[in-house]
């Protein structure tokens, strides 16, 4: 038996067993018995009294006509007074089966002949042992049969009966009905064997069958038992189609529609248990009554413990749950655990809504602020370190400027007047040495200048004024100055405005560090390029529906190696390191000026073949709250007016 | 004859400037702090003042707010000319009362361009 039938046994006969004492089954296995009993019993008396009936009527029926015979034969022996005939007749007669005497009398009653059966008594002795319990006396029948004279014409029989001279007397037969009752003993008998012997077929199956349609109920019982002290998510099976099987289906569309609006307490307890966060709950006397894992771990007391203990102890700061509000209110606070151990908490806590439980309770959820307070401050001190450091940094780098500013001052301010004192004295032997003392002093102004432009925007501190200016007014003051640098290299230096920016090209942001970028763009083109051309070209584009204008500078120069290209925008990443000593710069001029860009809102884009020249291009957003083209011209005016004034 | 009064405490940026400005031809007059300055801001009332800014006793941008308060010394025109470079600092100089800001290393030509420009505008105001 496999391990699956085995339990199916068990349950089945531990169901059976639990019926059984409810007392449905005996209930139903004794009444349909008795009813059994009942219709088989009577059905057996009716049925004994007609056989009865039957063999008596047939018995009577017999002795009668035995007597009619005995009678009929009598007649002629009565009429002639024969009486040794008449004693045949009777000797006959009780030699006859059943008949127990026989007694013929003449009309006169004088004349009396009578026999008596021998074996009569021996008979009765012979009966079976059943017989003699159940019928102790035998029965005698006795029947009378008047003798006529022989019918003689066309006598009629009620002729006869009405002529007292025809009676010729009288014969007297007694019949005993052991015969009869012999017989029906016999069916007494086997109908005892029967009827029990189908009670015993009958009750086994009746057992059975009362088992088979009551298990799927007690099976039901035990489900609902089931289901009513532990989840709601189990459905019983169906396992049969009838009323049972409904029920069944009934019970799982209850259950259906009970999980989907109630929450079986264990999943509530697995919830609860499950939680990070502590969750006390407290009685109106101030006393714990439900505490969670989390809560217990935090607070180090075992549950026992903590069931029943003063709310007041593990948060001294709560005083009595009047205070408490039926919404959820949050507030920093402390649990003091075992020990006196402190432990800080972001506590919620709320009035226990819709529960009469302990007279009204307030819930406490709690969430363990050590580990988050200890990483705010280490944050905080992180933060505030990083803050003095950047402070630091920039405190240095100020003063660094400042520190080498002031020596420059004395090495460029003296060049220049030693170069024009000397040329005063009309010594220009030192000029040539002079100009390179003062080209250096420059480079390394320009160094110093853009070092700390790059440190300041990648601080986040470069400081951004807000502008309102025109583009093509900056695009053209920096092609004059560049006119001078353009006309030493030959270069033919020039500006394209696009059609639609005739009328100016208003724009708001910081003037002077666009100037600076474009300034370095026009530098470069200049520097890179001789016997060329450098061209601006200012235009005005739209991207995701704003406004950007592109400082385009294309120049007719050495261009730019593919290679090159992808650095180009490092700082100190010219070609290689002899570009520098022929062109110049500080290496740090695009790396700057694609940074300011970048921070202004803008960027600043290459494209570029060697052999063939660059296009550089400086693209800015036109800030949208400059709206009218006008209003740049009128601060223009503005401007101008107070220079004048 | 303009006179220009140089508040600068640093002796070889005295020399430079002062041979600067007489190359141009004007009158030098110098102080060493600030409170030197004020003093001969308002005894000489020259055509133009260059401040340093970082100053003994008297720091320049106190010295100009000084200068600028006083009714006596508030239309001279005053140039702070200074090492500190960030624009910070410009934006203190003039909210001090400075009228052009000036950043060392001196460049001759735009500084003399400078100070031709606010003695004219300053003449010319008055």
């Amino acid at each position: 038996m496999t391990s699956h039938n085995s339990h199916f046994g068990r349950k089945s006969s531990r169901a059976w067993r639990t019926l059984r004492g409810r007392g449905l089954m005996s209930r139903a296995v004794v009444s349909t018995f008795f009813m059994f009993n009942a219709i088989a019993v009577s059905l057996s008396i009716m049925f004994l009294l007609a056989v009865r009936a039957a063999l008596d009527s047939q018995a009577c029926l017999r002795a009668q006509e035995l007597t009619s015979f005995f009678a009929a034969q009598s007649q002629y022996p009565l009429l002639v007074a024969d009486t040794t005939t008449l004693r045949q007749i009777a000797a006959t007669a009780v030699a006859g089966e059943g008949v127990v005497s026989i007694r013929i009398e003449d009309a006169s009653g004088e004349q009396t002949i009578a026999a008596h059966r021998q074996s009569a008594s021996v008979a009765s002795q012979k009966r079976s042992a059943i017989s003699r319990i159940l019928l102790t006396r035998s029965r005698i029948l006795d029947v009378n049969r008047p003798v006529t004279a022989p019918t003689q014409g066309g006598m009629h029989d009620w002729e006869s009966k009405s002529l007292p001279r025809s009676n010729l007397g009288l014969v007297r037969v007694e019949f005993s009905l052991d015969k009869a009752d012999e017989l029906f003993r016999h069916v007494i008998l086997r109908a005892a064997i029967t009827i029990p012997a189908l009670f015993i077929v009958f009750v086994p199956f009746l057992y059975w069958d009362v088992r088979r349609v009551l298990l799927p109920l007690q099976n039901l019982i035990d489900f609902t038992r089931r289901v009513g002290s532990s989840n709601l998510t189990a459905r019983a099976t169906v396992a049969r189609n009838d009323e049972v099987g409904e029920l069944t289906i009934c019970f799982n569309q209850m259950l259906d529609q009970l999980s989907s609006t109630t929450v079986s307490r264990d999943y509530v307890d697995a919830v609860l248990q499950c939680m990070a966060e502590s969750l006390i709950v407290v009685d109106d006397q101030g006393q714990i009554r439900t505490a969670n894992h989390a809560a217990v771990q935090m607070l180090g007391y075992e549950m026992r413990e903590l069931i029943g203990l003063r709310a007041s102890t593990i948060r001294p700061s709560w005083f009595s749950a009047r205070e408490d509000k039926a919404h959820v209110q949050s507030s920093i606070d402390t649990y003091h655990g075992r020990n006196g151990l402190e432990i800080p908490v972001l506590l919620s806590s709320s009035r226990l809504l819709g529960s009469n439980l302990w007279g009204g309770a307030t819930i406490w959820l709690a969430q363990d602020m050590t580990e988050i307070k200890r990483t705010q401050e280490q944050l905080i001190a992180a933060r505030d370190q990083a803050e003095m450091a950047s402070e630091a940094k920039s405190r240095f780098l100020a003063a660094m400027s400042h520190e080498l500013r002031t020596p420059l001052n004395a090495i460029l301010g003296f060049s220049q007047l030693l170069d024009l004192e000397l040329a005063d004295e009309g010594l220009d032997r030192w000029s040539e040495d002079i100009q390179k003392i003062i080209r250096s002093g420059n480079h390394l102004l320009a160094l110093i200048n853009d070092v700390l432009d790059l440190s300041k925007v990648d601080a986040g501190k470069m400081q951004l004024l807000d502008d309102q200016f025109d583009i093509v007014e900056l695009a053209r003051e920096v092609i004059e100055q560049f006119e001078p640098a353009a006309a030493a290299n030959r270069n033919h230096l020039s500006l394209i405005v696009a059609p639609d920016l005739a009328r100016g090209a208003p724009a708001r942001g910081d003037r002077r560090r666009t100037l600076q970028c474009l300034l370095n763009l026009v530098a470069n083109a200049c520097k890179f390029t001789s016997d060329g051309r450098v061209t601006v070209h200012v235009a005005r584009q739209i991207v995701d529906s704003s406004a950007r204008y592109d400082l385009s500078v294309e120049d007719t120069g050495i261009g730019i190696a593919p290679d090159d290209l992808k650095r180009l925008f490092n700082e100190f990443a010219q070609v290689d390191g002899s570009t520098t000593r022929k062109y110049g710069g500080t290496g740090l001029g695009l790396a700057l000026s694609r940074r300011l860009a970048r921070v202004m809102g803008g960027e600043i884009t290459v494209t570029s073949s060697p052999g063939a020249g660059s296009v550089f291009t400086l693209s800015i957003p036109r800030v949208a709250s400059v709206s009218a083209p006008s209003h740049g011209h009128t601060s223009s005016a503005e401007c101008l007016e107070q220079v004048l004034a | 004859m303009k006179k220009v009064l140089v508040v600068e405490d640093n002796p070889d940026n005295q020399d430079l400037v002062t041979r600067f400005l007489r190359r141009e031809g004007y009158v030098v007059i110098l102080a060493e702090d600030g409170v030197a300055g004020i003093e001969k801001a308002k005894s000489e009332i020259p055509d133009l003042i260059l401040m340093d800014l970082s100053l003994p006793r008297l720091d320049g941008w106190e010295a100009t707010r000084q200068i600028k308060a006083d009714p006596t010394t508030s239309a001279i025109p005053v140039i702070a000319l200074t090492a500190h470079a960030y624009e910070s600092d410009a934006k203190k100089a003039l909210e001090a009362g400075c009228d052009a800001f000036e950043t060392k290393p001196v460049m001759y030509q735009r500084l003399m361009r400078t100070i031709d420009n606010m003695i004219a505008a300053a003449t010319g105001y008055a």
